[in-house]
């Protein structure tokens, strides 16, 4: 009768061990705030810098939902000097692992809508955003980020219209 | 000798130039707004009916400063496209307007600076010669009152007639 008990607790050990933890729901209540960000968006010959760009991150009590406001200009060297584009985007991360966004990009002067799941901790996200313009062509990243308490830091990688594009937003909260 | 004294104090007083009275904001107007852009210039109109406005007035009253964000809409052909248009524009007590963008707002910056009329309805014209859009002259009418934010401008971009209008309406109390 011992040993069935324990070869019925190596059983029920086995069966825990081998079903897989579901990732466990993120908490985004610490991002709340508004940030100052310096961005730089670089694809093919084009460097997009902004220097004075605003993060507005908007937080429900329960924290199961981080909302990204981004609103500033990129400055891009042109022929008459240097030409200001407007960056704008919004994206949601949800607990449940997904982000909504209306920019693969994450901000840009054209709107170029993606989904995509969200991997990692609360700290540290990692996910793939994928967006086209019917006539213009696609644009993919795969981000990183990461958020320190004063500061959320978002680096990307991927391709843009067939470029090679590098995406760093570096964004400090601000002082109330 | 004094009749002379009161005569020239009276002609310098004549003769100085009459300033248009300072302009004065009412805190109230502090909010968020949420309307619709629409521009026609050049055979494209690009239209956008989901723009913020966030309108910011100090308690003294001495400024007002407007913010729009959004997404307009231009179809050309096929393919349709958002464009994402922001403007920001300062109206300070004596009268000067500070645009970042002579088109109210566009996707990229256009600075321009003028100078507002009138008292309710405030009337300016910016004017800027911008590298890649050549010659913006537009005249502008702002009403900005109770729970509605109206501004409508018309004039040439790069040679094209231009208009634009923004309809917002206040968000909430």
């Amino acid at each position: 009768m011992h040993r069935f008990r324990l070869s019925l607790a190596t059983l029920f050990a086995g069966s825990l061990l081998t079903f897989s933890a579901p990732a466990a729901k993120l908490d985004f209540t610490d991002y709340a705030g508004s940030y100052k960000a310096t961005s730089t968006v670089v694809f093919g010959n084009t460097v997009l810098n902004g220097s004075n760009v605003q993060f507005d991150v908007t937080v429900p009590e329960n924290g199961r939902k981080a909302k990204f406001k981004i609103i500033g200009f990129g400055g891009a060297a042109s022929s008459g000097g240097t030409t200001y584009t407007s960056m704008l985007g919004n994206f949601t991360l949800t607990s449940q692992r997904k982000i909504v966004a209306d920019n693969a990009l994450l901000a840009f002067f054209v709107r170029l809508p993606a989904t995509g799941r969200l991997s990692g901790t609360s700290n540290r996200l990692n996910f793939s955003l994928a967006g086209s313009v019917s006539g213009v062509g696609t644009f993919s990243a795969t981000y990183t980020l990461r958020f320190t308490g004063k500061k959320i830091i978002i680096t990307g990688t991927g391709t843009a219209l067939g470029s090679p594009l590098s995406v760093q937003y570096i964004a400090k909260k601000k002082h109330r | 000798m004094k009749a002379l004294s009161v005569l020239l104090l009276a002609f310098t007083l004549g003769s100085l130039p009459i300033h248009a009275a300072g302009l004065k904001f009412s805190p109230e107007l502090n909010g968020h707004y949420r309307g619709t852009l629409t521009y026609s210039s050049g055979g494209l109109a690009p239209t956008g009916s989901d723009f913020n406005v966030v309108v910011t007035v100090p308690k003294n009253g001495r400024q007002a400063k407007i913010a729009i964000d959004g997404f307009a809409t231009v179809s050309q052909g096929p393919t349709t496209i958002s464009y994402a248009f922001l403007g920001n524009l300062k109206i300070a007590p004596n009268r000067t307007v500070t645009a970042d963008n002579a088109l109210l707002a566009f996707y990229f910056q256009i600075p321009a600076t003028g100078r507002a009329l009138g008292k309710k309805k405030l009337s300016y014209t910016l004017i800027s010669n911008d590298p890649t859009v050549g010659n913006v002259t537009m005249t502008y009418t702002l009403s900005l009152q109770g729970k509605k934010l109206v501004i409508l401008g018309s004039g040439t971009a790069g040679g094209a007639p231009t208009s634009v209008s923004l309809i917002a309406k206040r968000r909430g109390p």
